[in-house]
């Protein structure tokens, strides 16, 4: 018979991981996010920096604006801490709290989905609201019901975009001299023109090569698919995430924007792989959608999670006025995650008995709906472009 | 004090950390920002060492082109400590909303030095022919000119249009920031037309409608073949001034060039003798004629000089210039049909525009049989 484990996530099968807990988690963590940030400053600073096109002090500013992300976030939850405990009012406490609570995570988190140009102050309003309000406030690490990095970013997307926009925003200084780009990103120049064309959405960047690789514009350091598969090959290894979460999140974005392409009359693959390596889809199925908090905890809830992700991002995405669509579905699906882990426990114990067969039909169902749904509106709003 | 700083020194730290990160963070930010900016118009100006964003005292009155078309930011562009040219970036309307458009202009010259297209939601593969001859026109554009010309392409013609308007704004607001003085009309030509009546077309033949902006008065002169002004027709109506003069021949000159292409160059009243000039290959082809004295046809062809280049594929078989041009103006004379000639094409163009000179010249002046 299936055992369920209840109580705060994550669990940790101790045979894995025999002698530290969390902090091997956070160890590995780390060492697999290093070539995502690593790539981030690469591309936005020493690549820059190479190409003549800024100086050493900004040269060093990605890589300063990671790191802060995570200082900013530590601190954050170190002075909540101070104030909520009277036990932890000395370093030698605090750290080993701040350590197993994670509190790192949710700033650098933050600062890599952010674009290059966002003012510090307005880093510190995100991660005040991710670490604050949306994990501590909740009870710390494994009680929140928001992925707190995401929460910080829907935070400052959705109030403080103009002053992004307006310190700089995406493009980095080599980028700004790209005529072609003429001041959009891959996405938002789907959104902007609705226009689906290989030439439209592709050729401005170069080809589907620079969008796997990540040289195209974009936020900080969700642009390269490439340095989050080494990340996500590195975290299946050491089992710190799931490897079939991403695989489906992504892959159900592939397919049902494959049928989207289909339907509005360009079948061409090169669609939906546009459509995985923009927008931080990459990013966000292995670094966000795998966090164990705010995710299904049964493999099944996980299948089910990530199904429902990849056709949310597709509705989010091609039918709503915000282009990426990742991070909105996360969030969405992070307040279902509890039912969802529920519904599919339920379906687990009772095995393939009539009952469980019609809830995993009703899943299906839903599943399907939304993507119908998101293929039969997307239809009207998009034109397929014809050749430059 | 120090008791309290024993206590609550963590959150002290702590605080000040924030606190700092709070100001050199935003100071390091400006600082990115201040250079972003920079990088994205350095390549406007040439040795540029510093932009400074600047407000305006006073901006283009928004009746004039209109509320879409905004001023965006304006920056002074600095060599060293001298003030070298200033960036305007402007907002207006092209086929979409949102066309951002900078422009660098010199203060010594005041021409535009170079144009930026900063942010466009243009449809792509319309905006796309723009190409860089398009851009180039704004090299060296020099303000100090009455009407600012763009040379629309075709498929964008709203992209096109677009710059034009952004232009005229940034010339607007440079010259309420600087000394420049924006050139104001001292004529303006409505239209041109043939001179259609045989005795006065010797050396006139062309008539344009104008308006003497000074006198405020509307009337007809006199053009020749090359928009020289020759004499007022209307009568009870003061000449323009010389300079209005010069300002009409330009104009002219430019915005009806294709009456430039064939004109009469002498008729004589006596002889009936008429000489019609039309554009070929390489420069005019000269025609002189003998035509009736009731101006309804040509009687004899006299003589035509031309200077195209033979072409194998084409004319050869007409023998040497003007062996093409005689064979086609004979076929006119004799009322046949004139079929295009391959590899002669420029020529045939030219011939066949004075074949329909001529037809306008003899049609009107028998009240248009």
């Amino acid at each position: 018979m299936a055992r369920f484990a209840a109580g705060k996530a994550p669990f940790l099968r101790t045979t894995d991981h025999p002698s530290q807990g969390t902090r091997i988690i956070m160890r590995d963590f780390m060492i697999g996010l290093s070539p995502i940030i690593l790539f981030a400053w690469y591309k936005n600073g020493i690549q820059v920096w190479l190409d003549g096109n800024n100086t050493f002090l900004e040269m060093l500013y990605p890589l300063i604006f990671i790191l802060l992300g995570g200082f900013i976030s530590m601190i954050m939850e170190g002075i909540f801490f101070y104030i909520t405990d009277p036990q932890v009012r000395t370093l030698k406490a605090l750290m080993p709290k701040l350590s197993s609570s994670f509190a790192l995570i949710p700033g650098l988190l933050l600062a890599m989905v952010l674009p290059l140009y966002t003012p510090i102050w307005v880093l510190i309003f995100g991660c005040f609201v991710g670490t604050i309000v949306g994990k501590m406030l909740f009870g710390g690490f494994g009680h929140n019901i928001f992925n707190p990095a995401l929460l910080g970013y829907v935070a400052v997307g959705f109030t403080l975009l103009g002053v992004i926009n307006a310190a700089g925003g995406v493009f980095n200084q080599s980028e700004v001299l790209v005529d072609a780009y003429a001041g959009a990103t891959p996405l938002s120049s789907l959104l902007v023109n609705r226009v689906i064309g290989y030439d439209q959405l592709v050729t401005p960047y170069g080809s589907l090569w620079n969008f796997f690789f990540g040289t195209i514009p974009g936020a900080l350091a969700e642009t390269s698919a490439f340095a989050i598969l080494l990340a996500y090959a590195w975290f299946v290894y050491r089992k710190v995430i799931k490897w079939f979460t991403p695989v489906i999140y992504v892959g159900t974005v592939f397919v049902v924007s494959w049928v989207l392409g289909m339907v509005l009359g360009d079948g061409g693959l090169w669609f939906p792989t546009y459509s995985i390596l923009t927008g931080g889809l990459f990013f966000g199925a292995v670094l966000m959608a795998t966090e164990p908090v705010t995710s299904p905890k049964n493999p099944l809830g996980k299948v089910f999670n990530a199904l429902f992700l990849g056709v949310l991002t597709v509705l989010f995405r091609y039918v709503g006025n915000f282009p990426e669509g990742v991070g909105t579905s996360i969030i969405v699906m992070n307040l279902f995650a509890m039912p969802l882990d529920r519904f599919t426990a339920i379906i687990r114990i009772d095995g393939l008995k009539k009952s469980s067969i019609i809830k995993l039909a009703i899943l299906i169902v839903f599943i399907i709906l939304i993507a119908v749904y998101a293929i039969v509106k997307a239809n009207g709003m998009y034109t397929i472009g014809g050749s430059l | 004090m120090k008791s309290f700083f024993q206590k609550n020194h963590l959150i002290l730290i702590f605080t000040s950390l924030l606190v700092l990160i709070f100001v050199v963070g935003g100071v390091y930010s400006r600082f990115m920002t201040r250079q972003i900016t920079f990088h994205q118009f350095k390549d406007m100006v040439p040795d540029m060492t510093q932009l400074v964003e600047f407000t305006p005292s006073a901006t283009v009155d928004s009746e004039i082109l209109g509320e879409d078309t905004t001023l965006v930011a304006s920056y002074e562009v600095y060599q060293g400590t001298e003030l070298v040219s200033y960036v305007f970036v402007i907002e207006t309307v092209g086929k979409m909303k949102e066309l951002q458009i900078a422009y660098a202009i010199d203060v010594e010259t005041d021409q535009v030095i170079s144009v930026k297209v900063v942010q466009t939601k243009e449809t792509p593969e319309y905006f796309a022919r723009l190409t860089t001859a398009f851009y180039n026109q704004f090299t060296n554009y020099s303000l100090d000119r009455l009407n600012i010309t763009v040379d629309a392409i075709s498929g964008a013609t709203m992209s096109s249009d677009a710059f034009k308007v952004a232009l005229t704004y940034a010339r607007l607001q440079y010259a309420l920031l600087t000394d420049f003085v924006i050139p104001s009309a001292l004529v303006l030509v409505e239209s041109v037309r043939y001179n259609t009546d045989f005795a006065t077309l010797n050396g006139k033949p062309l008539i344009a409608t104008i308006y003497d902006v000074a006198q405020d008065q509307t009337m007809d002169v006199y053009l020749t073949g090359g928009f020289d002004f020759v004499e007022v027709l209307t009568p009870g109506t003061t000449a323009p001034s010389v300079a209005a003069i010069a300002e009409l021949k330009a104009s002219a000159a430019r915005d009806f060039a294709t009456f430039g292409r064939v004109f009469a160059t002498s008729f004589n009243t006596e002889t009936n003798a008429l000489v019609v000039r039309t554009r070929g290959y390489s420069g005019f082809i000269t025609v002189s004629m003998q035509i009736k004295s009731d101006y309804s046809a040509v009687t004899s062809l006299t003589d035509i000089v031309s200077f195209e280049s033979y072409y194998d594929g084409g004319y050869q078989t007409r023998g040497e210039a003007p062996g093409l041009e005689t064979y086609l103006f004979n076929r006119y004379f004799n009322e046949q049909s004139i079929d295009a000639t391959a590899g002669a094409t420029y020529t045939y163009q030219g011939m066949t525009a004075l074949f329909d000179y001529l037809t306008l010249l003899f049609t009107s002046s028998n009240g248009g049989e």
